[in-house]
């Protein structure tokens, strides 16, 4: 009854459903964009000046440790390797290689690269060799990484997208990339970088996009916005005529409605090709290759020569004094990023918080750096916190969701530690958005009760697969132990039966005896 | 009087015939998470071999024999033989307890503490230094997570170590040390709301 319909058939609804009009979400809140820090159409973007110290936690996007490739002492230069996937940001000697606080909710410390930058650190940032395609390899070297959300390594992604794609579909014939989605869609309705480097030049974006869909060898590519960002569109259209293409393929623009959290990969796929990510089912499986649209221009860059060494970071929030849009190098301090933009938090109880108000979280140390995926700095007046109250079942939650969950009932199982029967119901698909928190007329902290409950479903996971290791291990152990057993009774069995079938006992055990005896 | 019977008798029957086409027609609509996988296996009374599986696949396979048997699936067996009761693995604690007592259908009962005390997750670390390659450990380890020859240093791979201490004992020089697990930052929780 509910089987999936080919990724084909999804997406003719979709461009049906553009046809009729834009398709609209099922949940989600309309919540009201006050635009801070967009400065007049087509200003560039303001640098912030290299900091004197920069730092680079030794984390993979799964905040996996990797191994550091350079020592301390050592000179390095920009775009110089420092650990798998992440660059130098700058010339400089290294500091050390120490424990650091780094933005993680947890707030604990991570093995980080400090760098001492150079009076140079300002020099050129091309270090690559300029290339007239873009290849895979040169994503890869370029440290080219999601600046969207979970920070996947885009080469990957695409690797991924090109191999493994569309099985799922029931003409599994089909292989590639079929669709590419640009994604212009903000994160949180406070954060604003991806619209400012659309305002600060359409232009490169548009053609940066062509770049990607050659790259892709992709049959359709949808670059998704929000229809509130009249401006940017504006430009887009202009930029969309304006920059011609060989491949044939155009960019379409699709304007959604302005509603929290289109900016999600899963809820975006799910409004432009209207029905929703199947459960564990990533984009890339259903040959949609879903990019933030920063993180095209950057891979654009890095065909001209230039490694992923910053990024625009939004800092904004009802207690910011400054609000701006800036790009950032990144291992740059979220204290300077405060600091030099005037934003220094003046109450004592402001709170800092890394990616929004909405899905991010508090910082406790000002010093963590900025990485790849840190897209906004939200300062943010205390938390008025309402106790709260009894579930009254009023269905609010339900309504809002994004992704069709029922909170309330997951609610429900997370709190009552039945993590299984949550999964049941869906919680692997919570994508963390709040919209939950913020509808509930009993104050009931939906959103954190998700988190606590996803990743303590993936450590029983993990826990388990451990334990499969080490039972794997014992029983291999017995089976070796039980037959090396076997093998020594069988080798007393034939000794056995020989000293038995001899004929004369006494005799033979003479002659072994003189045999051992040494000749003296 | 036999036509009212015959009028309540069709009446009977349609209402069932109706009642039955509705909920072929409610089926497909069913939430599979009714389903329960481990009340199948209690209600199916599989042969034991199988059960034991079941609650082997439970235990945590750390095999550190607190239990009085020489590995997990010893126990499992023996709890499926009545030999043993539910609550003697201290590495599984309260929540093992539970889940056994949901599956076998008995009463979930405190751990017993005489086994000893559920700890938080260990690794062995070899004193390196003071290793002198007997090779004792390397035989009493249940998984084979310490590499060594005699008279060579031995290491333990903290991968594979399950923290069962039974390496301790026969290491002449003490040189083995249990260390709690710090959570690496990807397998970080988040802390459950009160």
């Amino acid at each position: 009854m509910n089987r999936r319909k080919p990724v084909k058939a999804l997406l003719a609804r979709s461009r049906r459903l553009q046809q009729t009009g834009r398709s609209e979400p099922d949940g989600g809140l309309p919540l009201v964009r006050n635009k801070p820090g967009l400065e007049a159409v087509g200003v560039p973007i303001t640098e912030l000046p290299v900091p004197e110290q920069l730092v680079y936690p030794l984390l993979d996007y799964a905040r996996q440790t990797v191994q550091a490739q350079v020592h301390v002492g050592e000179s390095v230069l920009l775009g110089d390797s420092i650990a798998e996937g992440i660059l130098a940001t700058a010339s400089g000697t290294i500091k050390a290689i120490e424990h650091r606080p780094i933005i993680h909710p947890s707030h604990r410390d991570a093995l980080c690269v400090v760098l001492d930058v150079d009076a140079t650190g300002d020099e050129n940032t091309q270090s690559l060799a300029t290339s007239d395609t873009l290849s895979t390899e040169r994503l890869a070297q370029a440290c080219i990484s999601g600046l969207g959300g979970a920070g996947f390594g885009t080469a990957l992604k695409l690797r991924a997208a090109q191999n493994k794609v569309a099985n799922i579909s029931d003409n599994s014939s089909e292989t590639g990339i079929h669709t590419l989605l640009v994604n212009a869609v903000e994160c949180e309705p406070l954060i604003s970088c991806d619209e400012a480097l659309i305002r600060s030049d359409a232009q490169t974006v548009i053609t940066a996009v062509h770049t990607m869909i050659k790259l892709s060898v992709c049959q359709r590519c949808v670059l998704a916005i929000e229809d509130d960002k009249v401006d940017a569109i504006a430009m887009l259209s202009t930029a969309i005529d304006a920059v011609k293409s060989d491949t044939g393929v155009d960019v379409e623009l699709v304007k959604l409605s302005a509603v929290y959290p289109s900016g999600a990969e899963k809820v975006l796929v799910q409004r432009i090709t209207g029905k929703p990510l199947p459960t564990g089912v990533r984009a890339t499986e259903l040959g949609i290759l879903c990019l933030n649209v920063a993180t095209v221009v950057a891979a654009w860059r890095a065909q001209a020569g230039y490694p992923m060494i910053s990024r625009i970071v939004t800092v904004a929030g009802s207690r910011a004094n400054k609000p701006c849009n800036i790009r950032v190098r990144i291992g740059t301090s979220v204290a300077d990023v405060l600091q030099s933009t005037g934003n220094a938090p003046e109450a004592d109880d402001s709170r800092v918080r890394a990616g929004g108000p909405l899905s991010g979280f508090d910082l406790q140390s000002l010093s963590v750096p900025v990485t790849a995926t840190t897209n906004c700095i939200a300062i943010e007046p205390p938390q008025s916190k309402s106790a709260a109250m009894a579930c009254i079942r009023c269905s609010h939650c339900s309504e809002v969701c994004p992704v069709n969950l029922v909170p309330q009932q997951l609610y429900w199982y997370a709190s009552g530690n039945d993590i299984q029967q949550a999964q049941r119901f869906g919680l692997d698909n919570c994508i963390e958005c709040g919209c939950c928190d913020i509808v509930c007329p009993s104050s009931i902290e939906l959103t954190s009760m998700f988190r606590y409950a996803r990743s303590s479903w993936r450590e029983q996971q993990q826990d388990k697969q451990d334990a499969d290791i080490a039972r794997e291990r014992y029983e291999q152990r017995q089976r070796r132990l039980s037959h090396r057993e076997q093998e020594a009774r069988k080798i007393r069995e034939e000794k056995k039966t020989q000293l038995i079938s001899s004929k004369d006992p006494i005799a033979d055990a003479l002659a072994r005896a003189r045999a051992r005896k040494r000749p003296s | 009087m036999t036509g009212t019977f015959i009028t309540i008798a069709v009446m009977i029957m349609s209402m069932a015939a109706v009642g039955y086409v509705l909920s072929r027609l409610a089926e497909p609509a069913r939430r599979t998470d009714d389903e329960d996988p481990d009340a199948d296996i209690m209600s199916a009374n599989l042969p034991d071999m199988q059960l034991i599986e079941e609650v082997n696949r439970r235990l945590p396979q750390t095999q550190c024999a607190q239990c009085g048997h020489p590995g997990c699936r010893p126990y499992a067996t023996a709890i499926i033989n009545d030999e043993a009761p539910i609550n003697q693995c201290p590495p599984g604690g309260d929540a093992l307890i539970e889940e056994l007592a949901a599956l076998l259908g008995t009463d979930v009962m405190p751990l017993d503490n005489d086994k000893g005390q559920t700890k938080s997750a260990q690794v062995a670390v070899i004193v390196e230094p003071d290793c002198i390659g007997c090779a004792l450990c390397i035989a009493a380890c249940p998984v084979d997570a310490i590499v060594g020859a005699p008279r060579y240093m031995h290491t333990v791979i903290a991968d594979q170590c399950t923290g069962c201490e039974l390496c301790l004992p026969p290491c002449p020089v003490d040189c083995i040390e249990l260390h709690t697990i710090n959570t690496p930052l990807q397998r970080w929780q988040w802390p459950k709301p009160a």
